[in-house]
């Protein structure tokens, strides 16, 4: 594993609420377990607009919220008129 | 036939699943059986390379919310539950700008599903899918 890896459960300490971009995350299901930290922030639109530019090098990337969002009630419709 | 796992630990959970665009972009959408076209954040679109400014032109959404403008753009290519599309055009809607912040990044609708048989299994946290 490259050392440069971060676990996510110590990602969320050092990054507490916060928005990261990870290059070759790791992931289990839907869960993110690590990776390697490209970009960081709690604006999600800084992660995605600055961090565009430093995934090339990697095959994967995605972002990750290191908190826990409220969960809420949900009424799910989308339809197009 | 191919299984996807989910979980849903409380009553205000919803079903995540993971999808990519390129193959390289990864990121998670909500399985929503009562959205007819799939839904991606507009801050996912721009880091999987995309310009927002070439939008095919705008639709009118009916929401639980009320009626939103979504921009159309074509994926050259976007995986989800093991299914592939290619050129397939999706809703792009900036989220964030209004207000809604939540730990996935879109919605999976029916349209990208059509043509394929699926089952939910809630007691198992299991999707299988007939590709």
């Amino acid at each position: 594993m490259d050392e440069q890896y971060i676990s996510f459960e110590d990602l969320k300490k050092i990054y507490p609420n916060e928005w990261i971009l990870l290059g070759n995350p790791e992931m289990k299901n839907t869960s993110v377990l690590g990776g390697v930290v490209l970009y960081h922030s709690k604006d999600k639109r800084e992660v995605a607009y600055i961090g565009r530019d430093k995934t090339a090098e990697f095959s994967t990337v995605t972002i990750a919220y290191a908190g826990d969002v409220k969960p809420t009630r949900k009424i799910g419709i989308l339809r197009k008129i | 036939m191919r299984f996807f796992f989910f979980d849903l630990p409380s009553d205000e959970d919803i079903i995540i699943v993971n999808a990519s665009i390129e193959n390289k972009y990864k990121f998670r959408l909500a399985l929503d059986t009562a959205a007819t076209h799939t839904t991606i954040d507009s801050n996912v679109l721009y880091l999987s390379g995309y310009d927002l400014k070439n939008s095919k032109g705008e639709y009118q959404i009916e929401t639980a919310n009320g009626i939103i403008i979504v921009e159309r753009y074509d994926i050259e290519q976007l995986e989800c539950l093991g299914i592939i599309k290619t050129n397939f055009e999706v809703q792009v809607y900036d989220f964030l700008a209004h207000g809604v912040a939540s730990e996935y990044d879109g919605v999976i609708g029916l349209d990208f599903l059509r043509g394929h048989k699926f089952c939910i299994d809630l007691l198992k946290g299991e999707i299988s899918v007939d590709i």
